[in-house]
C-alpha cells in the first residue's frame, strides 16, 4: 500500500513516527483547508496561513485520532480555526470577542448586494460563536453534524440539536423560516472524504 | 433551498487554491517536517491542539447535553432546563391560561392588513451580554434592522416573511391564515418534517415566532394561543417578572419558555433556555422606517451592559 492509498485514519496514526506523512495529508486536504481559511478571512490570509495550519497539525499530531468518519478534515478544521483566531487577534486587536475567527470585511466582499450583506451579518450575529462555527462547518465545509461536533468539541447529539437552534435563530434574525434540518446521517460512515 | 441556505451558499463561494500557491505552502512545510523528524514526538511544543472529545453519557437527555455543550464552549448564563419526563399530556392550567390569553388578545383592535411596517423593539441577551434590537418589518419594501448585537448602523433587509410550517409567508399571506385552531395547526405543521426535535416542539416554536416579530392580527393571535393550548407537553412555569419589571406567566415546552401577560395576551419575553432570551418592549404598526445606513456598521460589538 502506498502512502496515497492509506486512509486518513492510518495516516494520522503514523504521523508521530513518520512526520513526512503530513505531506500526504497536505496533498489530500490543502485545497479544502484553503477554502476554509479563505471563506473566513479572504484569499490573501488563506495563502499566508495555509502552511501554518499544517505545521501546527504536525506539532499536535501526538494527541489526535481520526474522527469516526475516518476523515482528518474535522481535526484539520479545528486547527485551522485556532490558527485563524490567533491571526485575527494579532491583526485586529480590540475586535469584539464574538467576532473571533471571522473577518467580516472579507466575507461581505463576496456578496454584491448591500441588502445581502446586511442579511448575512444579521443572521450570523444572532448566533453564539460555537453555533456559528457549527452552522458554517456544515453549510460551507459540508461536514456532517457529527464531524462538525468534533471540531467544536461537543457531542453528536448536542450538535444536531444546536445546529437546528442555530438555523432557527439565524433565520429568525432575518424574519425567515429556517426550514427543516437537512437529513444528515447522525454518524458518518465514509472511510474518508477523498 | 431556504433563503438562509441560499444566503450562506452565496457567502461561502470562494476561489480554489492555485497550483502555485499549493506548491509554495507545501515547500514551507519542509523545515517543520525535518524538525519533527528529529524531535521527541511526545514532547511537541504545539499550543494548537484539537479539543478533546467529550464523553457524553448516552443516558443524558438531549437538552441536558445541549446545556453542557454550551458550558464547554462559552461563558454563559446557565438556565436550569426542565425536561418533561412524564406523559405528554396537555396540562389543564396551561391550556386555561393560553385560552385566556387568546381571548384577551382577540379583544384588541382589528388588525394591520395595510400597514407599511411592523416596528418591534426588544432587548435580548446572548452569552450573558445585553443587546438592543429594533426591526421595522416591511410589508412590501425593504425591512431595516438596528441591532447593537449586529452592527452600529441600520441594516437593510428584504421584505418581511413569516415562518409557517416548512415555508415562509408574506404579510398578506399571514393575514390569509385560517383562524380556526385546527385548520391553523394543520397549516403551520405542513412540511415541518425534520425540523426541530419533534413536530410538536416545532409547532410550539412556530407559534412563538408568529407572536414575536409579526403583525399577526388579534384573531390570528387568539388562534395561535389556542393552538399552543393543544400541544402536548406544554406546561406552566409560574409567575415570571421580565427584565422590564412586568409580570407574566411562563409557558414552557422543550426548553423554550414564552412569558405571556394573560390580561392582554401580549408576549412579554421568550427564553430559549440555552443562554438566549429576549424581552419585547413594544410592537406595533409604523408608517415609515429609518433609512438604511450600513456604512456605519463596524465589527459587531456588545452594547453597554445593562
Amino acid at each position: 500500500m502506498t502512502d496515497h492509498e492509506r486512509s486518513d485514519r492510518l495516516l494520522l496514526a503514523g504521523l508521530p513516527e513518520q512526520p513526512a506523512l503530513i505531506g500526504v495529508l497536505y496533498e489530500r486536504h490543502a485545497p479544502a483547508v484553503f477554502r476554509f481559511l479563505s471563506r473566513r478571512a479572504g484569499p490573501a490570509a488563506a495563502e499566508d496561513l495555509l502552511s501554518e495550519v499544517f505545521v501546527a497539525a504536525l506539532q499536535a499530531c501526538g494527541r489526535v485520532v481520526a474522527h469516526d468518519s475516518g476523515s482528518a478534515l474535522p481535526w484539520l478544521y479545528g486547527i485551522a480555526g485556532n490558527v485563524l483566531r490567533h491571526h485575527l487577534r494579532d491583526a485586529r486587536a480590540g475586535v469584539a470577542a464574538h467576532d473571533a475567527g471571522m473577518d467580516w470585511d472579507a466575507v461581505e466582499a463576496r456578496l454584491d448586494a448591500q441588502a445581502r450583506r446586511g442579511e448575512l451579518r444579521a443572521a450570523l450575529s444572532a448566533l453564539s460563536p460555537a453555533e456559528r462555527d457549527l452552522l458554517l462547518l456544515v453549510a460551507w465545509e459540508e461536514l456532517t453534524p457529527a464531524e462538525a461536533a468534533r471540531v467544536v468539541g461537543i457531542s453528536q447529539v448536542a450538535a444536531r440539536s444546536r445546529l437546528h437552534r442555530a438555523r432557527m435563530r439565524a433565520a429568525r434574525a432575518l424574519q425567515q423560516p429556517a426550514g427543516p434540518l437537512p437529513d444528515y446521517p447522525l454518524v458518518a460512515n465514509q472511510e474518508n472524504l477523498t | 433551498m431556504t433563503p438562509l441556505d441560499d444566503l450562506l451558499s452565496a457567502a461561502g463561494r470562494v476561489g480554489e487554491i492555485t497550483p502555485g500557491q499549493l506548491r509554495h505552502a507545501r515547500a514551507s512545510l519542509n523545515p517543520a517536517i525535518a524538525m519533527a523528524g528529529t524531535a521527541d514526538p511526545a514532547g511537541g511544543a504545539g499550543t494548537v491542539a484539537a479539543r478533546p472529545r467529550p464523553t457524553g453519557s448516552g443516558l443524558r437527555r438531549k437538552f441536558a447535553l445541549g446545556g453542557i455543550a454550551v458550558a464547554a464552549c462559552a461563558a454563559l448564563v446557565i438556565v436550569p432546563v426542565l425536561v418533561d419526563a412524564g406523559g405528554p399530556g396537555v396540562e389543564a392550567s396551561a391550556a386555561t391560561l393560553l385560552h385566556a390569553a387568546g381571548n384577551a388578545a382577540a379583544r384588541q383592535q382589528g388588525g394591520w392588513p395595510d400597514a407599511a411596517y411592523w416596528d418591534v423593539v426588544s432587548v435580548y441577551q446572548r452569552d450573558g451580554k445585553t443587546y438592543h434590537r429594533e426591526i421595522w418589518v416591511s410589508h412590501h419594501g425593504q425591512s431595516v434592522l438596528r441591532d447593537t448585537g449586529v452592527s452600529g448602523g441600520v441594516l437593510p433587509l428584504g421584505p418581511g416573511v413569516f415562518p409557517a410550517g416548512g415555508t415562509s409567508l408574506t404579510w398578506d399571506q399571514l393575514y390569509a391564515l385560517p383562524t380556526d385552531p385546527a385548520q391553523l395547526s394543520a397549516a403551520l405543521q405542513a412540511d415541518v418534517k425534520g425540523a426541530g426535535p419533534d413536530p410538536q416542539s416545532e409547532l410550539f416554536t412556530i407559534v412563538g415566532d408568529l407572536l414575536r416579530e409579526s403583525p399577526a392580527p388579534p384573531a390570528l393571535r387568539k388562534a395561535l394561543y389556542d393552538v399552543a393550548a393543544g400541544i402536548p407537553g406544554v406546561h406552566l412555569t409560574g409567575k415570571v417578572t421580565d427584565t422590564l419589571g412586568r409580570t407574566g406567566t411562563g409557558v414552557e415546552r422543550g426548553g423554550e419558555t414564552l412569558v405571556i401577560d394573560p390580561a392582554d395576551g401580549a408576549l412579554l419575553a421568550d427564553n430559549e433556555g440555552d443562554g438566549w432570551s429576549a424581552t419585547f418592549v413594544s410592537q406595533g404598526p409604523a408608517d415609515s422606517a429609518p433609512a438604511a445606513s450600513p456604512s456605519q456598521s463596524t465589527a459587531a460589538a456588545p452594547a453597554a451592559a445593562s
